[in-house]
């Protein structure tokens, strides 16, 4: 009778991880437990497999925009700039400074 | 390849988590600019050391990709929620169409969702972009997955 109490708590407490297991919230000791759980208890799968679809699901209401392909363009000419501007090197001689000034010129 | 050629295919996984946050085009393409920009002038000097990137092999520029992608997204996170919050009533007025559900969510908790369900990102890893407590993390996952399907289910009672 004790045994068969046991058992369901630990039943109960696996079913409780297993959209923690899904999320990647188990640590490595309790992921490793887990999945040996599954192993043994192969009628857990399903209840995994339930959890899955709810996943699906919860992905299905999550908006994924796209811009588009001028939209696009445009932003990546923004980084572009930004990234010309704000990690450009300074110049270390009297030489670097009119090559840079040379190059700053001829991209504009 | 230069650093921008390394972080332009990130270019719309950056505008889909800024959207998610704002869903307002212009908005969200001026986060991810400012977020690109406190990136560059905060890690200027890492960016520059590691700029020799045509001797990196292809698996090195994948993982120098993503962790660039990291630290541009742990500004946006922190730009992004906070500009969210300060535009929530005029976000209100031009509320989406669409995926409502998901919007009427708190700044946070949509970022945290985005980063796991849609980026795929593991909970230590949202702890590291979000600067959150992992128990935050985790209890805002557990908000938003709770509140976005049981919507769902109000929406399909009769």
């Amino acid at each position: 009778m004790m045994e068969k109490t046991q058992n369901t708590t630990t039943y109960i407490s696996f079913q409780k991880k297993i959209v923690s297991y899904l999320d990647g919230s188990l640590s490595n000791d309790d992921k490793s437990e887990f999945e040996a759980f599954v192993r043994t208890h192969p009628e857990f799968e399903a209840q995994i497999k339930t959890k899955e679809d709810e996943i699906s699901l919860l992905k299905s209401l999550i908006p994924v925009m796209t811009l588009s392909k001028e939209s696009l363009e445009s932003l990546k000419n923004e980084m572009k700039l930004s990234i010309l501007n704000l990690l450009k090197e300074e110049p270390k001689s009297f030489m670097e400074k009119i090559k840079f000034s040379w190059e700053e010129w001829i991209n504009r | 390849m230069d650093f921008f050629e390394l972080v332009q295919p990130l270019t719309d996984k950056l505008f889909r988590l800024a959207y998610s946050l704002i869903p307002d085009d212009l908005q969200a393409e001026q986060i991810v600019i400012d977020s690109l920009n406190v990136y560059l002038l905060k890690e200027k000097k890492s960016i520059l050391a590691s700029r020799d990137l045509e001797t990196l092999s292809n698996k090195d520029i994948q993982l120098a990709r993503r962790n660039h992608f990291k630290g541009i997204l742990a500004y946006m996170a922190e730009i992004g929620v906070r500009r969210s919050t300060q535009l929530s009533d005029q976000l209100k007025r031009t509320r989406a169409q669409e995926f409502v559900a998901f919007f009427n969510l708190e700044p946070k908790v949509k970022l945290v969702i985005f980063l796991r369900y849609e980026f795929q990102f593991t909970v230590d890893e949202i702890v590291d972009i979000t600067s959150m407590p992992r128990y935050e993390v985790i209890e805002k996952l557990h908000n938003g997955r709770f509140l976005l399907l049981n919507d769902m289910n109000d929406g399909v009672r009769p």
